[in-house]
């Protein structure tokens, strides 16, 4: 319970940073509908590792054109159900993750609450507890503010990255890297720009961008980072490529669908309920039914991130297309070349889909994995043709 | 040999666990140290670089979704100099099965996890890409060797360094330096991993 009101502490403390009128109007309607919001967050939370059939019925699925043939139904593996797949834009119908500070707080503690409550309840008996519900809804919704991501995480990323004496300062650029960099930069973040004049509904990016991105040139390695705040970080050798530009729109896709903000908030909440962990393995191991229950129950957990990641990859190859199309500071020819190449790359990191992993493979990705590399060329060639850039 | 090396090297070696070269040095050290990179044109962040290395300290950053890959293999530019290419797969990829660069190169599945590759199999100015199989997985990666002007500019400065009067030891460092300062990273991770 303690651990919980940690993180109710956070959240009040993170949403009086972002503005406290609109938390509090937000509040207010999300109490007014409370109930409905309790049973509609923590059912979509657990829905997916409780086994819950009906939860299948009202799966939304992504548009058809726009994902591959069987994005929804190769998730099931290990009780990953299509209501996961539905938190992540797979087919990026919009470029800019909907951020309403005020709507995800209030859910989030709707659903921590009562979550809280049943713990209660139930004596503490977490096996299969609302608590679960309450630790999925908190990785799922978006609560971290901008304002903190960039305050906090970004500058110790940063001071990580300047310490390691592995960024190349502005004033030490004698070949002119920061130029092309920042070029590529700017031309992609027109399309978001046009992306945030036509989503009036979104009243935060209406009135500011979510985040003034800033582009970091790293002397290191052949790739490129995104870090919740804002920050990309682009190796000098990656600006020599052919898939600098795709690659770069790839990675202002996961910042501004709150791919990282995601993954920090998952590892805030694992490691505040770190002890109900504990004790929950404690309990269950004494006896074999309860062991085998958990270790499947932590398996589809571990399923469900690995999803979570290679979801996230798809989303952002959309993303980084529909931005690149839509900027229109890319010619088709260029953006063409630039995926090639980018598929060209996926083939030496390829992943296997959930559905072709065993379980204990499962068990033994890392917490960030990457798609099968067949999937995301597919997938990139068809957001190629939805774009009309083929 | 002049007094002021060996102090330095001494100086070098007292401090590998510390964190930072800068804070390491005494104000003299520092100051002789600084003049030899000034006449040189080596700038002292490229320095630091090296002395990362030399420290086993693996720079900030990554792709999410990509692992991590063995440090002392070619990637990005390379300098081709005559000299066999130095590489090093650490223990933690596994034990080294095969390791092969594109166009005939090289290829060979009879290798430690230190090894080196002729650098008469390459030619300046070609783009090239390895794959390397160990008991752990698979790994690319790919490199362009340099050519014309470039490749003069980071010979002169190592053989600038070559006839400096300093210690075998800080002549590798300053190579690295200079190596890092022209973005030869493979070339300078090489030279370090020489002297480990």
């Amino acid at each position: 319970m303690k651990k919980l009101l940690t993180i109710t502490c956070l959240m009040f403390s993170s949403s009086l940073l972002a503005g406290w009128g609109d938390f509090t109007k937000g509040l207010g309607d999300s109490f007014s509908k409370m109930g409905e919001d309790i049973s509609k967050t923590v059912d979509q939370a657990s829905g997916a590792i409780s086994g819950d059939d009906k939860e299948e019925e009202k799966t939304p699925t992504a548009k058809p054109a726009a994902t591959s043939s069987d994005d929804q139904n190769r998730y099931y593996k290990a009780g990953v159900k299509a209501t996961d797949v539905s938190k992540d834009d797979l087919a990026c119908e919009e470029l800019i993750e909907e951020f309403s500070l005020a709507d995800n707080v209030s859910g989030f503690l709707s659903s921590g609450l009562n979550a809280g409550m049943s713990v209660f309840t139930s004596g503490g008996d977490v096996k299969g507890s609302a608590l679960e519900s309450a630790r999925s809804a908190a990785k799922q919704t978006n609560w971290l503010p901008p304002e903190v991501e960039k305050a906090v995480w970004g500058e110790l990323l940063l001071g990580d990255a300047i310490r390691g004496n592995s960024i190349l300062p502005r004033g030490d650029d004698d070949d002119g890297l920061y130029k092309k960099a920042d070029a590529i930069l700017e031309g992609i973040l027109k399309a978001y720009s046009s992306d945030v004049k036509k989503n009036d509904k979104n009243e935060f990016v209406s009135d500011s961008f979510p985040y003034d991105v800033q582009i970091l040139i790293r002397e290191e390695g052949d790739g490129a980072s995104a870090y919740a705040g804002g920050f990309i970080v682009v190796s000098d050798d990656l600006l020599e490529k052919d898939e600098a530009v795709f690659t770069i729109s790839h990675e202002v896709s996961h910042l501004m669908k709150r791919h990282e903000t995601r993954a920090i908030q998952a590892m805030l909440v694992d490691s505040v309920e770190s002890v109900d962990e504990i004790k929950k393995i404690k309990d269950s191991m004494s006896n074999i039914g309860g062991a085998k229950n958990l270790l499947t129950e932590i398996i589809k957990t571990k399923a469900k991130f690995v999803f979570f990641s290679q979801s996230q990859e798809i989303a952002a190859d959309s993303c980084g297309i529909k931005a690149l199309a839509l900027g229109k500071s890319t010619s088709k020819r260029d953006i063409l070349k630039a995926t090639n190449a980018f598929k060209k790359q996926t083939e030496k990191v390829s992943g296997k889909s959930l559905e072709q992993m065993t379980y204990m493979e499962i068990m033994q990705q890392p917490l960030f994995s990457h798609p099968a590399s067949d999937d995301r060329k597919h997938h990139i060639d068809q957001h190629l043709k939805l774009h009309k850039v083929n | 040999m002049s007094r002021k090396p060996t102090v330095l090297i001494w100086v070098l070696v007292i401090c590998m666990f510390s964190i930072n070269p800068v804070f390491a040095l005494d104000d003299e050290d520092k100051g002789w140290l600084e003049s030899k990179l000034e006449t040189l044109n080596l700038k002292f962040r490229h320095f630091g670089k090296a002395w990362d290395s030399l420290n086993n300290q693996k720079a900030y950053g990554g792709r999410r979704d990509l692992p991590a890959s063995p440090d002392v293999l070619p990637s990005g530019r390379v300098l081709l100099d005559g000299k066999p290419l130095l590489m090093v797969v650490e223990e933690e990829f596994g034990e080294v099965q095969s390791f092969s660069i594109s166009g005939g190169a090289f290829s060979s599945d009879s290798l430690s996890n230190t090894f080196t590759v002729p650098a008469s199999s390459m030619r300046d100015g070609e783009k090239y890409e390895w794959s390397l199989k160990t008991t752990k997985g698979t790994y690319y990666g790919d490199f362009k060797t340099i050519s014309g002007n470039k490749k003069k500019k980071a010979l002169k400065q190592l053989a600038e360094i070559e006839a400096m009067a300093i210690d075998k030891d800080l002549k590798v460092m300053l190579r690295a330096t200079s190596l890092f300062q022209n973005k030869l990273r493979f070339n300078a991770k090489s030279e370090i991993a020489g002297i480990k």
